[in-house]
């Protein structure tokens, strides 16, 4: 019998580096050229199958990137197992934004976290501001994983997320967060075509 | 399309089609070997006939847009005559069509099924779903041979489907779209049947969800069926409501002390012969008492009562009241229609045998037939339009209901209980009794079948003494679960055996609870209690002060007992406790115990059936008793309502609405709010100005939405208590367009904190879309600062006009502080103003628009824009009002609440003004300002004695204020008096 495990993944990013885009291609393999704004946070699931026929279900909440809403952001990186932080290749001022957000990660989430540094608009690399070196380099030092990723042509989309899976700790299930658990308890609600047959009306006269 | 299978089509929801329908016979499984069941259940020949072995099969294929695959089942529903609507109860089962699916056709054998001998021609289908655990298989007969190839044809072209995903469609075949079919709901019976408590529907709806916050979501399954419930049963009464009906009632409560009747009672059964029975302002007969006079001959009811100052006029949105609560004093034109007159008279005694033997459970009824009796004799000529239509009695309690003989039909389902709480927690000395009914409105033309609406009334008994006031909150809470309305066996979907079914007195759509004796008393000093319902000087505040102190308003107001419950104003004396002989006071009250309102009429309902007051008052004439009966007349807005109609559109709408539950996860994309400002700017929000503002809110998802706001975190409130957000949750359908109404306004409580440092204010509203994602809706204003409800060093602080502080950092020393607040100085002074008129200040309502104007030249520092001027006695009316509300506002009282007890305890005029040199310099300096303005304006008046005392009752609360009222009233006002007069 195959293995299943359950991880909170958080999205983190300067506003218009791709977060969405990258949930979008990730989840559903698609991709809009023009996507609105996130303002709040969007939760949703993937699972990811391992070699090992192991399965990781990663429930991902999208948070919004504008400065505005920084503050919330606690909130949704709370209890996170694994955090993606995005910035955009072709500004090296969204990489100072990531840096700022994976010292604010060290400094206040879960000290176990799996942290993964993402540059995404890999297919933009023409108006590249940030050079792989650069960032491959602060990623080793501060013992990041790291990966360049389009969401626009899907390059390094599954990747990143497989190589989180395998890096997370499979040893034993985690403590999935409490808001997974009521979404779980939520579908065991939701169709369940076995009563059908004891939801039967005792006076009916019938052996149906 | 066949009659049929229309009716099956309605049934279904858009996106499932019905393709073949096929009506057949339930075929009872072979017994162990086979043989012909020999049990009388055997089938026989009428069995063909026998409606109940009839079934009606239908193959349902389900496809939701062009890329989903087409998935299809099996439904078997009860059978039902052409053209007769079916509902989701009428599916018995639902065989899907996919992997252990199979459906089978064969000869029926005559040796299993022996109707088969006289039906020659009839085909056995057997349909069986082995991946369905529990899902038995089913054997139906037919002789519609062609159908049944049909049938057959179009489970297999389903089952190939089903096998053979097509490449492009989702891997995942969920059969999600049969949960409308199969999922349980609320029964509409649940709907219909049994009102839900009053206790749970008077609570908003947001405050019943799951506990959530920004990242937790909380349990979105139980709450979607909540506010999918709550909204269906909003949304069919109020587009099923077809009028209202108004039911008139009069609840009279009197505590006997184990007398029999020997007084005329029509005063307080409303009775009094020939009298005007049609205008209900009309209190029955005038109090005796020279005191009341004044209060008796304007109706309270009729006008809002005058306070003396009113509050600013703005709304406040906390002070809105519950939908279900009357708004006394706004006198709405009563509709006696039909009826007029009383259609309901409820009469609740205590006390009827104090008899040691009547301490165990009685049966007497000797006692009620009396008082009966002696009701409807005091009914006088009216008596034969009205007859008995329940009561039950518990020792000494007794509740009687009378109606009017036309609309006894009316009333049906009449249950009564009775618990009691006396000695050892069940003697029957004290507790309560009650009487549950339903009052069916007459059908009419358009509404054929006219839905009930259920009525409760209590009457309770419950502890003695003053000390005892938790005991008598736990009876409350005791009798609230121990009486309970047995309303018969019934037999619920899947029991086997009846099942009895009880309800409690909140189980209504309206509950009157007598909380007659309850003996809550006021928690003021007897000596107080006396002077103030005798001395003429508190006649104008009379009742409003030592209702402050009263017991059961206290457990009301802090949630302790009755605390959905509203009662009307009371302006009527204490009814208890009155002494015959020699040891009472001037009011009759017993010397020994401290006069109290122990009879009271409480009521609370839902939005069905809103509930106005028209009377409330002590019958201080009937004195046979030590109380005095107390009536209260009401009348009832009843919901005409059709019920097959309602429960019809209950229907609809579960079936547009479910699938919520599942829609969730994958379906991520079909959740879908859109905001339409998410960033909101308020704009400049100045204190007690209310600024509102909308924020649209679309479904642009295909299946309905709901949402709730939620806060931060579990530690935070969804908003800042200045800002009001409405709704908090609600239901979207698919494309509909809410709004959500943002109102903010700042009160004393947000202005004494804002104006500290709070310039910018802002919030990020979280909304929370039930198995979706969070918006965010962020909402800024810009406070404008005001020198009401700052303290009043911090006045004597500021450099200037309290608008141009730049920052904190301007604020002068602690040693450089000014002597008195500048804004109450140039208030005074303009007042003291040459030749002014002041007969009017503080009797005369203010303009509010000047009130404003005077304000916001205290907060920029500029001229006031009116010259006094002694023909104009409008101006210092609002200079006195503003004042007396800038006093107001302060956060801590001018006199310290710690001195409160000494102050009130001043004996003369000399340990008053000793007194002073306890408080802050600041404090005293304004202190003397305003008494001697207030002295002035007290001399200055054609009745002096009478002004002092009236300014004495309305600044001596403000200047002392005290909620937690533990200094004398008396003694408060008495210290303000040294003073002024």
């Amino acid at each position: 019998m195959s293995k299943q495990f359950q991880f909170k993944l958080v999205l983190l990013g300067e506003s218009a580096v791709g977060k969405s885009s990258l949930v979008l291609r990730f989840v559903k393999d698609q991709f809009d050229d023009y996507r609105e704004s996130t303002i709040g946070a969007a939760f949703l699931t993937q699972t990811v199958t391992l070699d090992d026929q192991t399965t990781v279900k990663f429930e991902i909440w999208d948070t919004a990137g504008q400065e505005r809403y920084k503050s919330l952001a606690p909130m949704y990186y709370r209890n996170a197992n694994c955090a993606v932080v995005l910035y955009d290749i072709t500004s090296s001022a969204t990489l100072e934004k990531a840096r700022t957000w994976i010292r604010e990660l060290q400094r206040q989430a879960d000290p176990s976290i799996v942290i993964a540094l993402c540059g995404n608009k890999s297919d933009l690399a023409a108006r590249r501001q940030v050079t792989e070196e650069e960032a491959k380099k602060y990623a080793e030092e501060e013992g990041l994983m790291w990966a360049e990723t389009s969401a626009k042509s899907g390059e390094g989309v599954s990747e990143i997320f497989t190589a989180i899976a395998k890096k997370l700790p499979l040893t034993a299930p985690p403590s999935s967060s409490r808001a997974g658990a009521a979404r779980a308890a939520g579908r065991a609600g939701g169709v369940d075509l076995n009563k059908q047959a004891t939801a039967q009306p005792g006076q009916e006269a019938c052996n149906c | 399309m066949s009659a049929l299978e229309s009716s099956i089509r309605a049934l279904l929801r858009p996106s499932d089609q019905v393709k073949v329908v096929l009506e057949a016979l339930v075929v009872p499984p072979p017994n162990n070997a086979g043989t012909p069941d020999p049990s009388p259940r055997s089938p026989n020949r009428s069995q063909i006939d026998d409606t109940r072995s009839k079934r009606i099969l239908a193959v349902v294929a389900h496809s939701d847009g062009p890329n989903m695959q087409e998935e299809g089942s099996v439904f078997i529903l009860k059978w039902k005559a052409a053209g007769r609507a079916f509902d989701q109860s009428d599916i018995l089962r639902v065989f899907p069509v996919f992997g252990g699916f199979s459906i089978t056709m064969a000869q029926v054998r005559r040796e299993t099924w022996p109707m088969a001998e006289s039906s020659p021609g009839l085909l056995s289908l057997t349909i069986t779903q082995g991946d369905i655990q529990d899902l038995e298989p089913l054997t139906l007969a037919t002789q519609h041979v062609q159908t049944l190839r049909d049938v057959l044809a179009e489970c297999k072209r389903l089952k190939e489907i089903a096998d053979a995903p097509p490449v492009s469609a989702p891997p995942l075949t969920t059969f999600s779209w049969l949960a409308p079919y199969t999922s349980k709901r609320v029964p509409l019976p649940a709907l219909f049947g049994v009102p839900q408590d009053l206790r749970v529907a008077q609570k908003p709806l947001h405050t019943r969800l799951s506990a959530a916050f920004a990242g937790e979501a909380g349990d979105d399954f139980t709450d979607i069926v909540r506010i999918r419930d709550e909204w269906i049963r909003s949304r069919v009464r109020e587009t099923s409501s077809k009028g209202k009906q108004h039911l008139r009632m009069r609840i009279g409560t009197f505590n006997v002390n184990g007398n029999l009747p020997s007084q005329d009672l029509s005063p307080w059964v409303g009775g009094n012969g020939n009298s005007n029975t049609t205008d209900p302002f009309i209190p029955p007969l005038k109090e005796f008492s020279p005191f009341s006079i004044a209060e008796v001959a304007k109706n309270p009811f009729d006008t809002p009562a005058p306070a003396p100052i009113s509050d600013e006029s703005e709304p406040k949105p906390e002070a809105a009241p519950a939908p279900s609560r009357v708004v006394l004093g706004e006198k709405k034109p009563v509709n006696v229609d039909a009826h007029p007159g009383l259609d309901l008279l409820v009469l609740g005694f205590q006390e009827l045998d104090l008899s040691t033997e009547a301490l165990i459970y009685s049966t007497s009824t000797l006692k009620e037939e009396a008082w009966c009796t002696a009701a409807f004799a005091a009914l006088g000529a009216r008596a034969e339009l009205y007859e008995k239509l329940a009561s039950k009695q518990l020792v000494g309690m007794l509740i009687v209901v009378i109606v009017r003989k036309a609309l006894k039909p009316c009333f049906s389902e009449i249950k009564t209980s009775a618990a009691g709480t006396g000695i050892m927690g069940l003697m029957g000395n004290k507790g309560g009794t009650a009487i549950r009914m339903k009052f069916t409105p007459p059908a009419t033309d358009a509404v054929k079948n006219p839905g009930p609406t259920v009525l409760t009334f209590v009457n309770a008994h419950l502890a003695a003494f003053d000390e005892m006031v938790e005991k008598r909150n736990a009876d409350f809470h005791d009798l609230a679960k121990r009486l309970r309305f047995d309303l018969g066996p019934s037999l619920p979907e899947g029991a086997t055996a009846p099942v009895p079914v009880t309800c409690n007195v909140f189980e209504s759509d309206a509950l009157f609870w007598m909380v007659s004796d309850l003996n809550y008393r006021i928690d003021a000093p007897d000596a107080d209690v006396r002077t103030i319902l005798a001395a003429e000087e508190w006649a104008e505040s009379r009742y409003e002060t030592l209702l402050q102190y009263d017991q059961l308003k206290s457990a009301i107001r802090t949630n302790k007992a009755f605390d959905m419950f509203s009662e009307g104003p009371i302006v009527h004396l204490p009814t208890y406790r009155f002494n015959a002989g020699l040891l009472k006071d001037d009011l009759g009250y017993d010397l020994k115990r401290r006069p109290a309102w122990t009879d009271r009429v409480l009521f609370t309902s839902n939005v069905f059936a809103p509930i106005q007051q028209l009377s409330y008052t002590g019958h201080p004439q009937i004195t046979q008793s030590d109380h005095r009966p107390v009536s209260a007349e009401f009348t009832i807005e009843v919901d005409l309502y059709d019920q097959p109609a309602a429960e019809a559109a209950a229907d609809k709408l579960y079936r547009q609405l479910n699938g919520l539950e599942d829609a969730h996860e994958d379906t991520n994309a079909r959740i879908n709010l859109k905001i339409m400002n998410a960033a909101v700017d308020l704009g400049k929000v100045s204190y007690k100005q209310t600024v509102i503002q909308q924020v649209g809110i679309r479904n642009i998802g295909k299946v309905p939405c709901a949402y709730r706001l939620v806060p931060v975190d579990p530690e935070s409130s969804v908003h800042p208590d200045w800002l009001k957000v409405e709704p908090m949750t609600t239901l979207l359908l698919p494309d509909e367009l809410a709004y959500i109404t943002l109102t903010a306004y700042v009160d004393n409580d947000s202005a004494s904190r804002l104006n500290i440092d709070h310039k910018a204010l802002e919030c990020t509203l979280i909304l929370h879309t039930v198995m979706g994602k969070d918006h965010f809706i962020a909402v800024t204003a810009e406070y404008v600062p005001t020198c009401f409800a700052n303290t009043l060093s911090r006045l004597t602080l500021l450099p200037g006009p309290i608008r141009s502080l730049k920052s904190q950092s301007e604020l002068l020393a602690v040693d450089r502080a000014i002597n008195a607040p500048r804004e109450i100085m140039r208030l005074v002074n303009w007042m003291m103003g040459p030749e002014l008129h002041l007969d009017s200040v503080f009797v005369s309502p203010a303009d509010e628009t000047k009130v404003a104007t005077i304000r916001e030249c205290l907060d920029t520092g500029a001229d006031f824009p009116f010259s006094p001027d002694p023909k104009d006695d409008q101006a210092p009316v609002a200079f006195g009002e503003t004042l007396f509300r800038l006093l107001d506002s302060l956060p801590e009282p001018l006199i310290p609440v710690e001195l409160h007890l000494r102050c009130s305890e001043a004996a003369n005029r000399y340990e008053a003004f000793e007194l002073l040199d306890a408080l802050p310099p600041t404090a005293v300096n304004v202190w003397i300002s305003v008494t001697a303005f207030l002295h002035f304006v007290c001399q200055s008046s054609a009745d002096p004695d009478a002004k002092t005392q009236k300014i004495a009752g309305l600044f001596a609360p403000v200047l002392l204020r005290d909620t937690s009222n533990l200094a004398s009233p008396v003694g408060r006002r008495n210290f303000l008096l040294h003073f002024i007069s």
